[in-house]
């Protein structure tokens, strides 16, 4: 028996809910991207304020320079401005709005920047648990650095004057020069930047999976359940239609689905990195399309794992209710390991827990990506392969589970 | 005539609750054999049994002379019958058309056509209705649609749940009249459960009385209106119900 028909009426089914199909598309392309312009754009939109409680009544001179109050309060007013124009740094009487961070700059500040024997305390306070405060902050640190930075080179230029001496102040401050010529992979092998750029758009793709399994085990469930819901599945169950027919159709649109949401989620997901980054140079690698098909493949070959491990929960659930929440389990446990990829590398962990971890399905679909990044291909696919093979062994034992009498009888 | 199906010393058990109790029952070719009884008395789980849907605890299921015992038995079955559930309904985003081609694919994929065809007749449903989706049809028009599913494939058996359950008395009309003409027609045995004695009367050619989980009666509707000394077959069922009911106590 044929699975066809049972495929093309899913499909015309599916094509025609319009509601479904546009919160499956368009959500995830509105919501993304809209995620990353209030993670940035409305960021720069903020207006911070920097108060300086400016204390410091000394002064001092390198060279013929003289380094006062005004001329610090000055260079780190300047230096804020350059980095971030929303910033507001009010100096002398205290102001009436909401301050993010005060820099206090100390009684004899000034000559202690100066001198040759003692260092220059800044002392900063902020709010505390505030992104705004976070990046005013790290704006005024860096600020501050410039200062110190600025000074220490003329006082190197001083020294050596003193010492008539031809001197770089840069040969001082920073004898050791870090050139990244090269990278490897795991095994040592030297890989090139070009690769390094895949591997980190690897691990991006990887957690984009997150993405992947939940629209798949929605619709799985609908497709099944919903039928039960909607009165049409004990008909269905009658016809001449095998088991395994029945569940093959179903995993398979379910996995089409999966993979027109996932498409949709993988767009999203790089405009979210694009907008984000703005302007960071990722598009050239991206357009690799091999890295890209491998990708598919990926992407598919874990949709219809999500579904198979699914399935048999699905089909003994007897409710809408209890599927739900049983697949959420799966769609948590999908989540944990494409989340983890972002800080841990699988590869580096030791054997014992990789052993523990292979027998997670979506620990191939990460290490497939990774692997294929690294130049592995062959590595690539065997990762592929198990994930399929389990697909099919699940969806097996599915059919063989599949019990008409528990679908359709209530439980008591 | 020759048995087309039979129940051998059925029961059913969910739990601690008995559901059905040595349900014995042989159906004959070309019959309209109808199964009655109170609400919750066991005759959807009867029929699902004989639809191959649910498994009996205890006892046999044959179908043309042959036992059922594994999945391959019960597919064999499925080709030659068909099952109309009382809580049954049509995929509403599909049109009548394509509703009747889907599961006519599902039975022959090479003549579907002429599935199709018979199932619109059997419908009586308008070419106008039929392109519509069956989400925009009244009840009335998707039970036919249903029962048009169950008959066009023109099976050995089929098995139908209160057909005409909750319709108005036309499209009750209708459905009871295409029943009667496509077994006279095809030779098609049908097997169906009603509460409208109307219907037992008009189109029933045997029927099983079945009450608490036990057949109390199987004969003709007029042998039980004979033996009870009732008025009418709504009387008679209530009285051998009654006197079932004696007998237990």
């Amino acid at each position: 028996m044929s699975i066809k028909p049972l495929i093309k009426k899913e499909f015309l089914e599916l094509v025609r809910d319009y509601k479904s199909l546009a919160i499956l598309a368009v959500l995830p392309l509105v919501m993304m991207p809209t995620l990353a312009v209030f993670n940035t754009y409305l960021q720069t939109l903020e207006t911070g304020v920097i108060y300086i409680d400016n204390q410091d009544g000394s002064e001092g001179y390198i060279g013929d320079l003289k380094i006062d109050s005004t001329y610090v309060v000055n260079y780190i007013v300047r230096e804020l401005k350059q980095r971030d124009p929303n910033i507001v740094v009010v100096v002398g009487e205290v102001p009436d709005t909401a301050i993010d961070v005060i820099l206090t700059i100390p009684d004899r500040f000034s000559y202690n920047l100066t001198s040759f024997s003692e260092r220059a305390t800044a002392k900063v306070m902020r709010a505390p648990q505030s992104p705004k405060a976070d990046r005013i902050a790290s704006q005024l640190y860096s600020a501050l650095w410039a200062l110190s930075e600025n000074v220490s080179r003329l006082k190197i230029i001083e020294l050596g004057r003193s010492a008539g001496i031809d001197i770089d102040p840069q040969a001082i401050r920073d004898p050791v020069v870090i050139v990244v010529t090269s990278y490897i992979a795991p095994t040592g092998e030297t890989i090139s930047i070009e690769q390094a750029i895949k591997v980190m758009i690897a691990r991006l793709l990887a957690f984009s999976l997150i993405f992947v399994a939940t629209p798949s085990i929605t619709y799985v469930v609908d497709s099944i359940l919903g039928e039960k819901e909607r009165k049409t599945i004990e008909i269905l169950l009658t016809t001449p239609l095998s088991k395994k027919g029945l569940i093959a159709a179903k995993a398979f649109t379910s996995s089409i689905v999966g993979l027109f949401a996932a498409a949709i989620d993988v767009v999203a997901v790089l405009m979210f990195l694009i907008i984000l980054s703005r302007g960071f140079e990722l598009s050239g690698a991206l357009v690799d399309p091999v890295l890209l098909l491998i990708n598919g493949l990926v992407v598919y070959s874990t949709i219809l794992a999500t579904l198979s491990l699914s399935m048999p929960v699905i089909i003994r659930s007897g409710t809408m209710r209890t599927a739900q929440i049983s697949s959420s389990v799966i769609t948590i446990l999908a989540s944990a390991i494409f989340f983890s990829v972002l800080f841990v590398d699988i590869l580096k962990l030791p054997q014992n827990i990789q052993a523990v971890l292979m027998l997670i399905p979506y620990t191939h679909s990460v290490l497939s990506i990774q692997k294929f990044a690294y130049g592995d291909i062959a590595g690539s696919f065997i990762h592929i392969a198990l994930l399929i093979s389990l697909s099919i062994v699940l969806l097996v034992l599915s059919s063989r589970i599949l019990n008409e009498e528990k679908m359709l009888v209530k439980p008591v | 005539m020759e048995e087309v199906l039979s129940l051998i010393g059925v029961y059913k058990v969910y739990g601690s609750r008995t559901i059905l109790h040595d349900i014995n029952l042989q159906i004959y070719s070309g019959e309209v054999f109808c199964l009655v009884g109170p609400n919750g008395a066991g005759k959807t789980t009867t029929l699902r049994i004989m639809a191959t849907l649910v498994k009996p605890s205890r006892g046999h299921l044959r179908f043309f002379g042959k036992h059922i015992r594994g999945d391959g038995d019960i597919l064999d079955v499925r080709r030659k019958i068909t099952y109309l559930p009382e809580e049954s309904d049509t995929y509403f985003r599909l049109t009548g058309y394509e509703y009747l081609e889907f599961f006519a694919k599902l039975y022959d994929q090479d003549n579907y056509s002429e599935i199709v065809e018979l199932g619109v007749e059997i419908s009586g449903l308008s070419k106008e209705d039929l392109s519509k989706k069956t989400g925009t049809y009244s009840k009335g028009m998707r039970r036919r649609l249903l029962l048009a599913r169950s008959l066009m494939v023109k099976p050995k058996i089929a098995i139908l749940d209160e057909p005409t359950s909750g319709l108005d008395v036309f499209s009750n009309v209708a459905i009871r009249s295409r029943i009667r003409e496509f077994t006279d027609r095809y030779g098609t045995t049908i097997i169906l459960s009603s509460h409208n004695m109307l219907e037992v009367m008009s189109i029933c050619d045997r029927v099983s009385l079945i009450d608490r989980g036990r057949i109390i009666y199987t004969g003709t509707p007029d042998e039980a209106i004979e033996r009870t000394g009732a008025r009418d077959l709504e009387e008679a069922f209530i009285k051998l119900v009654n006197r079932s009911g004696d007998d237990e106590h």
